[in-house]
């Protein structure tokens, strides 16, 4: 909070400031809490105990709905992370006809509904003749995630000076030598902090994943949401509560990768 | 000190940016040829086309008519990476995630040289820079100066058959660009390699270079040894970007130089071949300011004290300002003060007839 930001002098900012915190935050500490309660009855506290998470490592049906979603954020990952890098790499290069088109196409998946690409996916795959199963879910995954690898990607390449890819080919490297040893490592922390929120965004995704998945093919999110339609149970809580810990610390990851300076 | 080998054929090269009707011709059918182990300087103001035609023999712009050899061979469809030349960037351009010894021994590296050949020769690079202790430091830990020499010496590790120098040395402060001009001059009398260097700073052209290329809004102007450049320039445009000159208009006749009402000079123009009006420019140096005796008359209009000499401005008789400078060799002597009547002298060969055509042919 800067002294210079002359916002905080204004009375109400800072109660307005904590209620929003508290608004989005409490919902979350109150899960959390919860999933250490002893009691049968989710929201009833009557003490503390670590049986959910017990329960929870003993359940094959979510130690299986974890195994597959751990299997298609990773390969979604490495799948949107390569195409978004390679599309930046071509961005960032020269100027061509039609690029700033390309760009916002490459942002679009941002902005459509979710609910839009689950439908359409769908249809492409049943049009394609394609089994719903883990590797359509990996397909559509790979697909909505590749802009938000793109954007670190890109935003770290603008930031590079192209006099040093032209220095490494005034010293003989040619293209892909040039891209291995001095734009890789250069645009390195974008393309991991690119590659987390591939990752995040691939493991908690409900929508599109209750469309493409096909028997077999549950992830914990589309799991979870199974259990809560016969009622919330503390085993519940303790699942997301564990999905949250994850969650928190791969943007924490990505942030300080992007924050960091090479 | 220099071959008689050409390095390299510039021939009639053309360069375009933009298409058709809004095409804009950033280099006018430049010819020159540069010889093996020369300091070859590319000078002129920003915009004149020297770093394009120096980013073209590197091979970064393509060329839009006419050829580039190296040593006879062309040098046209080929990549950067494929020709025997090294460029050091005006920023430098280091690369910042590898140490010292690891930028400079990233082109060997690429040229397939073998890791136990590749030391000593990073080693004998660091030491002809003068940076022995520095080879584990980022290029983030180094001054200017020192950025520089890295640059270099990365450019010289692979021995390329010219090295060329993009206004390598105006990102440095005055001193440390002298000792550079200095230094630079030094690594190419050592190497014996080809240097191409690119400038707007005459100064430092005239210093180091064996023979300069000046360029103007595309078009090469003249190309010749710094003593020709500055002394014979072809035109008015040269001798006005080299040095400081006064450009009169006077009159050859009988062997004498005449200024109207300002009277007339024997034998001081280089060029008496025929008779007539003469468009012509002087050195401030070469002329000599006197209160008493002989030459052409004029007022002082102004006089400024820059501490190792003294310039006047002198209106003369028939109106023209002339400026003259006269060194404080022993002293700052006040030759005359403003308004003062004087008369100015020159020694043979002062006045330089200029070329009416604004173009070298």
């Amino acid at each position: 909070m800067q002294a210079s930001n002359t916002l905080w002098r204004f009375r109400g900012v800072t109660p307005t400031a904590m209620l929003a915190f508290v608004y989005l935050y409490l919902p979350i500490v109150v899960l959390v809490v919860l999933s250490f309660n002893a009691n049968r009855i989710a929201t009833l506290w009557t003490g503390f105990s670590f049986d959910w998470y017990l329960k929870v490592m003993d359940n094959d049906n979510i130690l299986r709905a974890t195994k597959n979603s751990l299997i298609i954020a990773c390969g979604a990952t490495v799948l949107a992370t390569s195409f978004a890098t390679m599309a930046a790499l071509a961005m960032a290069g020269k100027r061509f006809r039609g690029q700033a088109f390309i760009n916002a196409m490459l942002g679009l998946p941002l902005l459509v509904p979710e609910i839009v690409t689950a439908v359409a996916s769908l249809l492409f795959f049943l049009a394609l003749g394609l089994d719903l199963g883990l590797m359509t879910v990996l397909i559509a995954h790979t697909v909505f995630c590749i802009p938000f690898a793109y954007l670190p990607i890109r935003a770290r390449l603008e930031g590079l000076d192209p006099r040093l890819a032209e220095a490494a080919a005034d010293l003989y490297a040619g293209p892909f030598a040039t891209f291995r040893r001095v734009t890789l490592p250069l645009i390195l922390p974008g393309v991991l902090s690119g590659a987390m929120l591939a990752f995040i965004v691939s493991l908690d995704d409900f929508v599109i994943t209750f469309f493409v998945a096909g028997a077999g093919a549950t992830t914990l999110p589309v799991y979870i949401f199974g259990l809560i339609r016969m009622g919330i149970t503390p085993e519940v809580n303790a699942v997301s509560a564990l999905m949250l810990l994850v969650s928190i610390a791969f943007v924490a990851l990505s942030y300080w990768m992007g924050q960091r300076k090479s | 000190m220099t071959g008689n080998r050409v390095a390299i054929d510039v021939d009639h090269v053309c360069k375009r940016f933009g298409h058709d009707e809004h095409a804009v011709l950033a280099l006018d059918h430049i010819a020159l040829s540069i010889r093996e182990n020369e300091f070859f300087t590319l000078l002129g103001p920003s915009g004149c086309g020297k770093t394009t035609l120096l980013r073209m023999i590197a091979g970064f712009e393509d060329v839009s008519s006419g050829d580039i050899r190296l040593y006879g061979e062309s040098l046209s469809g080929k990549l950067p990476f494929q020709r025997p030349v090294n460029t050091v960037f005006q920023s430098y351009a280091l690369f910042p995630h590898l140490t010292v010894e690891e930028n400079i021994a990233f082109g060997l590296e690429m040229r397939g040289v073998k890791a136990a050949d590749i030391k000593p020769i990073v080693a004998e690079k660091l030491e002809l820079v003068k940076l022995g202790g520095f080879a584990r430091r980022r290029p983030h830990q180094l001054s200017g100066g020192q950025q520089q020499r890295v640059a270099l010496a990365r450019a010289l590790a692979p021995s390329p058959k010219v090295l060329l120098l993009d206004e390598s040395l105006s990102a440095l402060d005055l001193k440390l660009r002298k000792e550079m001009q200095v230094e630079l001059k030094r690594l190419q009398r050592e190497t014996g390699i080809t240097f191409v260097f690119v400038t707007h700073d005459q100064e430092e052209a005239l210093t180091m270079s064996d023979r300069i290329a000046v360029m103007s809004a595309g078009k090469l102007q003249q190309v010749g040894s710094p003593e020709d450049i500055y002394d014979r320039p072809a035109n008015r445009f040269v001798a006005d970007f080299i040095g400081e000159t006064s450009f009169l208009q006077g009159r050859v006749a009988d062997g004498l130089l005449h200024f109207g009402e300002a009277g007339s000079l024997p034998g001081t123009v280089l060029d008496q071949s025929h008779d007539g009006h003469a468009a012509l420019a002087v050195r401030p140096e070469r002329l000599q300011l006197s209160t008493s005796g002989s030459g052409l008359h004029g007022v002082v209009s102004e006089v400024v004290y820059r501490g190792v000499d003294t310039v006047y401005t002198v209106q003369l008789a028939d109106g023209q300002p002339c400026r003259v400078r006269n060194t404080n060799d022993s002293g700052a002597v006040r030759l005359a003060r403003v308004g003062e009547r004087v008369q100015l002298s020159a020694q043979p060969g002062a006045f330089h007839r200029l070329q009416e055509a604004d173009h070298v042919a």
